[in-house]
């Protein structure tokens, strides 16, 4: 009798074991984005130029019919509405990696395309065109420049543009100099005292050498 | 009876090599996708080049500000105070020995701000904790803090407090009439050449 009850119970243990295991393979689900570059792959791919599209570049890619490019938008839809690339397609940045905006660039991709990926300014499409490549779309390049260098009338004056734009040093070496150099020349200190200390000894040193 | 307890010693065991076989996620330790884009998507990782200035100038010992631009580069013009980490070496170790101090703020500046952002998102896929990026970058900061106009008279107060405070560090910096001396030990340097030159001069002169 005793016994019994013992394998009954046991009984009643493994199978509600096994529904709940059964359930949880069931319901599991892969996450639908997943990573399909490693760090260091991802990390190599900044500064690649053939990933990148300078704004002397986008004259002909706007003069372009054979529709070799699509433009995406990742500016907000209010952004969007106020002006934006002829045909370009908007995917403002929250919404880029949903269901619907994967399929889009799945498209874009099997039918050969390029995506280009412009904002505002570089730094804010710089973000999705990274997440995007490391999701797997490879076929998607980052516009470097701002929103308003993406004018047909002012593409033509760029050309001589570097191609990586926003990421030129711009230090004014003539400036730099300016303000450091006035400390060379005068040694009135009022501040520290630490190195008021440290430098008579080397005077006195000097001086004396020079007696 | 020995059947039963047998049967269910199959079952059971046959469920553990199956869950042996489950789909595993490899990249458990690393930010998902979906989550890293909202990061992207919010602001709150830019600080103004002033914020930083201020921290810089008041030696705040939790700041790290890392320079992500290429070692010539830095070598030429980089704001003082900040560390060298070529974007290339961002997943060396020493490099994530850096950056997995979670007492300090870190935060990524190059020339603009979008290869420090890539940085950043690198690192924040990685799980790295407390990172932030230098809004405008090292060419913001030069024609902040460095090169800034004076403002009209007419400004409003706030205005021209702010250029007061950009002077103010500037001179921190890199000295000026009034105070030759900086803390920085670039900046030290120069001073103590200097002081030796003037020095030479006076022995010449008996």
């Amino acid at each position: 009798m005793d016994e019994l009850n013992k394998t009954n119970r046991l009984t009643i243990a493994v199978v509600a074991f096994a529904i709940v295991i059964i359930i949880g393979m069931i319901t599991f689900r892969r996450p639908e984005v997943t990573y399909k570059l490693s760090p260091a792959e991802s990390l190599a791919l900044l500064n690649n130029p053939a990933l990148l599209v300078t704004p002397a570049q986008t004259t002909s890619i706007l003069n372009d019919s054979a529709g070799k490019y699509v433009f995406i938008d990742v500016r907000n839809s209010i952004a969007y509405g106020k002006g934006h690339v002829k045909n370009a397609i908007n995917i403002p940045v929250r919404e880029l990696l949903s269901k619907k905006n994967r399929q889009i660039f799945h498209e874009i991709e099997s039918a050969n395309q390029t995506a280009v990926l412009y904002g505002e300014t570089q730094q804010q499409a710089s973000g999705p065109w990274l997440m995007l490549q490391q999701t797997g779309f490879s076929a998607v390049k980052l516009f470097t420049g701002n929103f308003a260098q993406l004018n047909l009338a002012e593409a033509d004056s760029l050309t001589r543009l570097l191609p990586q734009l926003s990421e030129t040093p711009l230090i004014d070496t003539a400036a730099l100099k300016a303000v450091t150099a006035p400390a060379m020349k005068e040694n009135t200190d009022n501040k520290p005292v630490a190195k008021k200390s440290v430098a008579p000894v080397k005077k006195e040193a000097s001086s004396g050498g020079g007696c | 009876m020995n059947k039963r307890y047998l049967f269910l010693a199959v079952v059971v065991v046959l469920l553990g090599i199956g869950m042996l076989f489950m789909p595993g996620t490899n990249d458990n330790k690393q930010v998902n996708p979906e989550l890293l884009l909202s990061a992207i998507d919010d602001p709150s990782r830019f600080l103004t080049t002033d914020d930083i200035t201020d921290r810089l100038v008041k030696q705040d010992p939790a700041l790290l500000l890392l320079d992500v631009r290429p070692a010539s580069e830095f070598g030429s013009f980089s704001i003082p105070g900040s560390v060298n980490l070529p974007v290339d070496s961002l997943l060396s170790a020493p490099a994530m020995e850096m950056l997995k101090q979670d007492a300090k703020d870190k935060v990524f500046c190059s020339n603009s701000d979008v290869t420090a952002n890539q940085a950043w998102i690198i690192s924040k896929r990685l799980g790295i904790k407390r990172i932030y990026v230098m809004q405008g970058g090292i060419n913001q900061w030069f024609n902040t803090i460095v090169k800034d106009t004076k403002p009209a008279e007419s400004a409003s107060s706030k205005t021209i407090e702010l250029y007061q405070f950009r002077v103010a560090a500037c001179q921190h910096f890199y000295g000026s009439p009034e105070m030759a001396a900086a803390p920085k030990t670039e900046v030290k340097k120069t001073v103590t050449v200097v002081k030796k030159a003037s020095g030479a001069a006076s022995g010449g002169g008996c």
